[in-house]
């Protein structure tokens, strides 16, 4: 039996579910509820998922759940749907309900689809069910279903205003904090600049009447974030959904301005002029951060969109990203990550290893190998990666085993995607768009170390 | 069809509530689901095992990821719809447990039984028995799931005994491996062991050579002792177990935090355990007085008079209360000066603190019913009010004076229904300081009430001075709304 298959089992980078999909997506809709028709273990997929990650908005407070035990189950879990809920409706006054089941639930063959029915129909506000198997799809697929399942009670029906009127279906809003808000100011900005406005945005941490907003835009952009879910939302909007770059990094942006401008049907000459004026006013903020970290080598945890931002924003600064693992798998795989990275104008980096859905062992692995190599200077990845890294002994870089007196730092740490636990944004700190590259930057001057013995060999 | 009015739904929801509220009410602690806190404890400790999640992936999302040590020894069989509806779920976990077996031969493998597998009765502990038997790797499998509601002392409990049944190993000198990890720092970074010259290695070796001669430096018939429920001090050796070496006790281990996997297959060599809160512990404490172990309760460690108690009972039952004592009651004498001092500040500061809302596997934070920090508030003057989630019906209110008086604790309580009803509850009551799990927290501070997060009272006689340092800090605050 080979080594191989065990990592087929082993614990990943990022294992979260649908359920914690879904869970993010929940808490991006600001005046929702959810409703856990689960198991006790099972809360801690969504609230205590997303507590360390989002100090912003707490979905504890915006939660119920139904105490689903070996009783209840016996007894018949769906009858507990209605009072839970109209309890917490009352209680919340909520825009819209949304009501997650798991599936040893489902396993029993309750029909909690006729009782969450009987709920939409009784209550003035939407009741959704959202149905998410445990067993398949990841985080990313989760999220996007949410939003479908949110879109299908929005009013598609009337004429869809003008085309420079610019909506975004299937951004990640996974907190309500600094980085996003940046990162929609930034997308506000950029449209604005090349003659378009954004007319809305799903999700974007507004309350659900302003999803809304999406009906009247008359150019609808598919972020990649949308997935699987694309074919689903294009039938039930009846409109053209224009696949986008992620735009993450000065190439990438440059893509998704273009792209944004001919689905629009802006003026593609103005537009290309002002983009490059705009990339040229973001490259000039750039010399610092380009001289202090040519060449460092990094390694690269993220699922493909977000590793593809990161790989090309990494040598537009002139490092050299070496390692990268792919996370989740409804995104895509390495094909998704090196197209992603073509349409941004990249090459697939000479030398990269690309690992998908790497364990954390794995993770360890691979930098641990490299470190003792000294062929890795950093590591972008969530608190997830970093975590597992910390129990790596420092000698190797700190020089006292061989003979030399110990000075030097481990690997920097940059954190990125979900769970983030040390990296809080209080201010906007974009990663989209031109002002997104400066942003993250400065971020990677002024990033943390693994250990850090505190002194530098000086030089002459 | 019959469609009910609104007062029929709202007569008929009523009644509902009632009814689920009963089967947990009278209890002040949480339920939980077993594999969710036996994963969530497992993962920060170390050792060369590993735990595998019987189940589909999304199971193993009940637990954090993102901290603790051993992260990187878990698995999940990533059961399908197939496998489950199919009974097909013993293949997988068949093929991992032989692959585990094969290419990793931990020291131990614990296999966590989930929900979907519980709902279909998956004999998965046959399953384990026989790869176990077969491998010559000791694999256990408990049937952990969600579903048998249980609490959180109860599953933790379950946890340690099973632990504690894993094949013994040697005893672990905990001390000795620190001596040697600092002395490892202090070459690196300084020239105390000279790092640079050509006995570097020859120095260093004879620095651990002289430490392991001197062992821990007690004679071969120093009574060993275990301790079990003591409360951390972050970044630090526990008190206790320095103050009993210093009066000729050697400490076998300190259970359960901060215990390695090597740690709990030791716990049989020791002639004591002491134990916070025997309760909390009633197979493991079974198990070790069957193996011939005297086990001794111990107060909870906060505060002065507890802490002292504490030391009493140690030093009775290993003959060393003289030296013991010697060493503890000058240093509590200078404390009972100083908070006696603070009393006079705290009195008439009225301190809400809330129970029974707290999601945590801690066995800190769970001894004594959550009541340790309780006991040590009331040692300082404040005017204590409790407020405990659940039913205010009459039969719970006399389960909680009962329970509460149990402890020793003599304090008004109140009962509130979730976390904006525990804010309302303190800001009608006036509370000037507050005590609250981090639910509650910010609708607090946005009552404009000062708040201190629950468990930060350090313990032992180390702790007193911080928390008056803290808690005057507070009372400052206090003072301010109180005016």
């Amino acid at each position: 039996m080979s080594r191989e298959r065990l990592e087929h089992f082993r614990l990943r980078s990022m294992d979260q579910g649908q359920l914690t999909g879904a869970a993010i997506a929940v808490n991006a809709v600001s005046d929702s509820l959810l409703m856990q028709h689960i198991g006790v273990g099972c809360k801690h997929k969504t609230t205590s998922q997303l507590s360390t990650h989002d100090t912003g908005r707490r979905l504890a407070g915006n939660t119920g759940w139904t105490e689903v035990g070996d009783r209840e189950l016996i007894e018949g879990a769906s009858v507990r749907l209605g009072p839970y809920t109209r309890s917490w409706v009352e209680r919340r006054d909520p825009g819209i309900v949304y009501v997650a089941s798991v599936t040893f639930i489902e396993l029993t063959g309750e029909d909690d689809k006729q009782a969450i029915a009987d709920l939409d129909a009784a209550l003035p506000i939407p009741v959704l069910k959202l149905d998410l198997p445990g067993y398949e799809g990841d985080v990313f697929s989760g999220y996007a279903h949410t939003l479908r399942r949110t879109l299908e009670r929005l009013a598609w029906s009337g004429a869809p205003g003008s085309r420079d009127r610019v909506g975004v279906v299937g951004y990640l809003f996974d907190r309500h904090e600094g980085d996003h808000r940046g990162n929609l100011a930034e997308l506000t900005r950029l449209v604005k600049a090349v003659g378009g406005t954004l007319g809305g945005v799903g999700f974007d941490g507004g309350a659900f009447g302003d999803l809304d907003a999406l009906t009247g835009c008359g150019t609808l952009l598919a972020w990649p974030y949308l997935g699987d879910e694309r074919e689903a939302v294009t039938r039930l909007t009846g409109r053209t959904l224009t696949p986008v770059p992620f735009p993450m990094g000065l190439g990438a942006t440059d893509a998704f301005l273009r792209r944004v401008a001919e689905a629009a049907g802006l003026d593609l000459a103005a537009a290309e002029r002002t983009l490059r004026a705009l990339r040229a006013q973001a490259e000039g903020q750039l010399q610092v951060a380009r001289n202090q970290l040519a060449g460092q080598r990094v390694a690269v945890f993220a699922e493909p969109p977000l590793a593809a931002g990161w790989v090309g924003l990494l040598q537009e600064l002139g490092m050299q990203p070496v390692l990268v693992g792919l996370k989740g798998h409804t995104l895509g795989r390495e094909e998704a990550f090196e197209a992603a990275l073509r349409q941004a104008g990249h090459a697939v980096p000479r030398g990269l290893t690309v690992v998908s859905e790497p364990s954390l062992a794995r993770v360890r692995e691979e930098v641990s190998a490299r470190l003792a190599a000294g062929r890795l200077d950093g590591v972008v990845g969530s608190a997830t990666d970093h975590n597992t890294l910390t129990s790596l002994p420092p000698e190797r870089f700190l020089g006292a085993w061989a003979g030399r007196r110990p000075q030097g730092a481990g690997p920097f740490l940059l954190e990125s995607g979900f769970p983030c636990k040390r990296y809080h944004c209080t201010r906007d700190m974009p990663f989209l768009g031109y002002e997104g590259v400066v942003v993250q930057a400065q971020r990677l001057l002024d990033a943390p170390r693994a250990w850090d013995s505190g002194r530098v060999k000086p030089r002459m | 069809m019959v469609v009910a009015t609104e007062a029929e739904t709202q007569a008929a929801d009523e009644a509902f509530w009632k009814r689920m509220e009963k089967r947990r009410e009278k209890r002040l602690g949480q339920p939980c689901c077993t594999q969710s806190g036996m994963s969530w404890t497992m993962i920060d400790v170390p050792g060369d095992f590993a735990v595998v999640i019987h189940g589909e992936f999304d199971c193993v999302n009940c637990f954090h990821h993102h901290v603790g040590r051993s992260a990187h020894r878990y698995y999940s069989t990533r059961l399908s719809e197939a496998d489950l509806t199919q009974g097909t779920t013993e293949e997988a976990l068949e093929e991992l447990l032989r692959l585990i077996a094969e290419h990793e031969r931990p020291e131990a493998v614990l296999v966590l039984g989930t929900c979907p597998v519980e709902v279909i009765n998956a004999p998965y502990l046959e399953t384990v028995e026989r790869v176990a038997a077969e491998t010559g790797v000791p694999m256990v499998g408990l049937r952990t799931s969600g579903l048998a509601l249980t609490s959180m002392p109860k599953m933790l409990d379950w946890l340690y005994v099973t632990l504690a049944k894993l094949p013994p190993g040697p005893p672990v000198d905990a001390r000795w491996r620190r001596e040697v990890a600092r002395l490892a720092l202090q070459a690196a970074f300084t020239e105390a062991i000279d790092p640079s010259g050509d006995d570097a290695l020859a120095g260093f070796a004879e620095a651990v050579g002289r430490l392991t001669a001197a062992g821990d430096g007690l004679p071969e018939d120093a009574p060993r002792v275990n301790f079990l429920g003591l409360p951390e001090q972050e970044g630090r050796v526990p008190e206790p177990v320095l103050v009993l070496h210093k009066a000729g006790v050697a400490v076998n281990g300190t259970y359960p935090d901060g215990a390695s996997l090597s740690s709990w297959r030791a716990i049989h060599h020791a002639a004591h355990t002491f134990v916070v809160d025997e309760g909390m512990y009633r197979k493991l404490t079974k198990r070790l007085k069957r193996g011939g172990q005297a086990v001794h309760a111990l107060p909870p460690p906060v505060g002065i008079e507890r802490t002292l108690a504490m030391y009493r009972v140690i030093g009775e039952a290993t003959g060393r209360t003289e030296a013991l004592m010697a060493l503890v009651e000058p240093v509590a004498a200078q404390l009972r000066r100083k908070v006696a001092a603070f009393r006079r500040h705290a009195r008439g500061i009225r301190l809400g603190y809330t129970l029974r809302m707290n999601n945590t596997y801690t066995t800190q934070a769970l001894a004594h019913d959550g009541l340790g920090e309780v006991l040590a508030l009331q040692e300082l003057g404040f005017d204590l009010r409790l407020y405990i989630q659940g039913g205010g019906e009459p039969a719970v209110r006399a389960a909680h004076a009962e329970a509460l008086a149990a402890h020793g604790v003599e304090v008004p309580f109140d009962t509130f229904t979730g976390p904006s009803a525990a804010v309302e509850a303190l800001v009608r009551d006036r509370v000037h300081l507050a005590m609250v799990e981090d639910t509650v927290i910010e609708g607090t501070r946005r009552a404009g009430i000062p708040v201190l997060e629950l468990r930060s009272l350090d313990p032992y006689l180390s702790g007193v001075s911080a928390n008056l340092t803290r808690l005057t800090r507070a009372l400052g605050q206090a003072r301010r709304r109180s005016a």
